[in-house]
């Protein structure tokens, strides 16, 4: 017995980019076992598509010659692998100590209200999602918050509200 | 070897061997634990195992250590209950404590620590436990309740090493972590319910049983299964006469710690409404058999017998694998050699194979198969049957279904001028059959199967027959009888001690074959060397 490949939904098809393709196809043969693979193999996906869109878990697996069970694990496990569309702009703002005692809840708060969204919740228009991380090592400039691979670092009210004011036009313009 | 001491008192073992084995033998009992199994991989996640080795600043749990020359462990004092409690409240903390309405009460690991080592006021009290799936059916004959859970991993082990399936995983992590299969994905193979044997608690629950008994009330008999020619261990789990479920006995030589999912449920059938209660005879061909009494079924046969030709009427037996290796014997020595019946041979060539897998599941649908050709009985062929039939032949067949076997089978035995039929269940023979004698279930009953590998194991009775169904071993001494014969032997004891004299494949057996059964080639081998 062993298990049957995974089912990907016949209507979808994946494929990496030539260039992560060929990074794939590095990180394949760097680890001694394809298990080893998963995470950057999903983060690789995530790069390209933003999130793990329904039937790139059961993708993966079936590239990697996987159980589905164990990709669902780790992306179950982790908290930044997500199942979910986190929208356009994902506010992680660091909630841990240092940022926590330079006013962080505020910043939250404010953004809860502003956006009427809260903790892991993506705002109707799919444009923004809000979520309170520990910390990302930038207690130095606490308050702070990543947006995609960006740092917005001594945040304020108004900092922030320039900063949402700003997506809104870039989405607006369909940027 | 290594010396060592546990609670005080000296012991010796394998250098090497894992500690909570040893610590098992020398307390003669387990360590308390939840993911520790002897069929599973180390997991250590449970941490309901730790005990103290001098020497060491923390506890060691015990089912990831190694036994060592001089190692001086100790298992129950201050320091290590303390230990079990702490764990313990954490395993309870998010755990519903919904005993009242668990299947698994009565048989649960959890329940059992707890009074063992806990009967303490929690220390931790939570006011909002996390909620999460519950009811949820993941496979045809598995419930899951996931806040049961004590994330103990054997489930998961179990589909990932045993049967290699891969449906089921742990999802999320902290105190959200949860068992469950994986999206798309249902715990539908052949073995699912052993997942629910080896879970220490109420998560993993039958389909098949729940809600059908307290299992304190439930008593066990020891069992073969009957579905294929592994002969799986099994105990036989029943109350008030009805049978509730069946689990695999532990059998390192048979199957391990496991059972399959088909060998489990076949117990259904002893309750079913085809159970044969009552012989029937059906005067003419073409007319509907009426029920009757043994006396009457009796003088029936004798009235065909005579009708066919009296004397000159010929008697043929059919025997199945089907059949105990001492009804086996029974009937080929009483109807066949005292009696003069023609033996056609135990099995139609080719019939009952399926589709086997590497793990416990035979190709072979019998149970008895190899006792069969240990006897010398041979397999015959459908032109043999062919040829056979006549209408001054009496055909009695002893158990399984010939008609269903092989459907050619059934037109050629209306050709015969009397069909007999001994079995238990209503079937496609039993319907073609002119008289029909009801007998026993194998859970009615005792026996010795040989299984696929030689080996002989006994099965006890576990429950009584219903209605007026007899023994298979009273019947063929009755029909002996009526053919003017009547065996020496007058029960099983005196059957199988027969066989152990006259019988060479079987002379091993006369010391008894022991719980776990006996290899019979082996065993005739060693007593070769002795001589």
């Amino acid at each position: 017995m062993s298990e049957e490949s995974p089912q990907v939904p016949a209507d979808t098809e994946f494929a990496f980019t030539a260039e992560r393709e060929e990074r794939y196809q590095e990180l394949v043969r760097r680890y001694p076992t394809n298990f080893s693979a998963i995470m950057p193999t999903l983060w690789l996906c995530q790069e390209q598509w933003g999130w793990l869109p329904a039937g790139v878990p059961e993708w993966v697996a079936q590239r990697l010659d996987v159980p589905v069970a164990r990709v669902y694990e780790l992306i179950t496990f982790y908290t930044m692998y997500y199942l979910e569309n986190p929208g356009r702009y994902n506010l992680q703002v660091c909630r841990n100590v240092s940022c926590h005692l330079m006013g962080a809840q505020k910043i939250v708060s404010h953004l809860r209200d502003k956006l009427g969204i809260s903790h892991n919740q993506t705002d109707a228009e799919g444009q923004f999602r809000l979520e309170e991380v520990e910390c990302l090592g930038a207690c130095g400039f606490a308050p702070m918050m990543q947006v995609g691979k960006h740092y917005y670092e001594n945040l304020t009210i108004e900092k922030v509200d320039q900063l949402v004011a700003g997506w809104r036009q870039e989405g607006e313009r369909g940027e | 070897m290594a010396k060592m001491t546990i609670d005080g008192k000296e012991h010796e073992f394998e250098d090497g061997m894992n500690l909570f084995e040893a610590c098992a033998v020398a307390r003669g009992e387990n360590l308390p634990h939840f993911c520790y199994h002897p069929g599973l991989s180390i997991a250590g996640v449970c941490r309901m195992c730790q005990v103290e080795v001098e020497g060491m600043p923390k506890l060691m749990i015990a089912c990831n250590s190694q036994v060592k020359d001089g190692m001086v462990v100790h298992t129950r004092n201050e320091r290590v209950d303390g230990a079990v409690r702490q764990i313990l409240n954490f395993h309870l903390l998010h755990h519903p404590v919904d005993c009242p309405v668990c299947d698994q009460a009565g048989e649960c690991s959890l329940q059992d620590f707890y009074m063992a080592n806990g009967l303490y006021e929690a220390d931790v009290d939570i006011e909002d436990k996390i909620a999460k799936g519950k009811v949820k059916p993941i496979g045809e004959m598995v419930m899951l309740d996931a806040e049961r859970c004590v994330l103990c991993a054997r489930c998961t082990r179990f589909t990932t090493e045993i049967t290699q399936t891969h449906e089921m995983g742990i999802f999320n992590r902290g105190d959200h972590s949860e068992i469950d299969v994986a999206p798309g994905k249902t715990l539908d193979n052949n073995y699912s319910l052993n997942t629910v044997d080896i879970c220490p608690v109420g998560a993993l629950t039958s389909r098949d049983f729940r809600f059908r008994r307290r299992v304190w009330w439930l008593s066990e008999t020891d069992g073969i299964c009957h579905g294929c020619a592994t002969g799986c261990n099994m105990s036989i789990h029943h109350s008030e006469g009805i049978v509730y479920r069946t689990k695999p006995r532990d059998n390192m030589d048979v199957n391990r710690y496991w059972m399959c999912d088909h060998g489990r449920t076949l117990y259904h059938e002893i309750a079913e409404s085809d159970r044969l209660t009552q012989p029937s005879v059906r005067k003419a061909r073409g007319e509907l058999a009426q029920t009757a009494s043994w006396d009457h079924a009796y003088r029936s046969i004798e009235a065909a017998g005579k009708a066919l030709g009296g004397d000159d009427a010929a008697l043929m037996i059919i025997l199945s694998p089907h059949a105990t290796v001492e009804e086996l014997y029974a009937a080929k020595s009483v109807l066949s050699d005292s009696v003069g019946g023609a033996l056609l041979g135990y099995r139609l060539r080719g019939s009952e194979i399926g589709e086997g897998d590497e793990l416990l599941f035979d190709a072979d649908r019998t149970p008895n198969a190899a006792g069969a050709k240990k006897l010398g009985l041979a397999e015959y062929d459908a032109k043999q049957l062919e040829a056979a039939a006549n209408e001054k032949t009496m055909l009695l067949v002893v158990g399984g279904d010939l008609a269903l076997a092989a459907p050619d089978a059934g037109a050629a035995l209306s050709k015969f001028g009397c069909v007999v039929y001994l079995g238990w269940q209503e079937n496609s023979t039993s319907m073609l059959a002119d008289i029909v004698l009801p007998t026993s279930h194998y859970a009615e009953r005792e026996g010795t199967f040989v299984n696929r590998e030689g080996r002989a194991q006994t099965f006890a009775a576990a429950i009584d027959a219903p209605g007026e169904a007899r023994d298979p071993l009273r019947v063929i001494r009755e029909l002996g009888a009526l053919f003017g014969h009547e065996p020496t032997w007058d029960g099983i004891e005196a059957v199988r001690s027969e066989l152990c004299a006259r019988e060479g494949a079987f002379a091993a057996m006369a010391q008894g074959v022991g719980p776990l059964g006996l290899a019979l080639d082996a065993a005739a081998e060693s007593e070769v060397e002795r001589a």
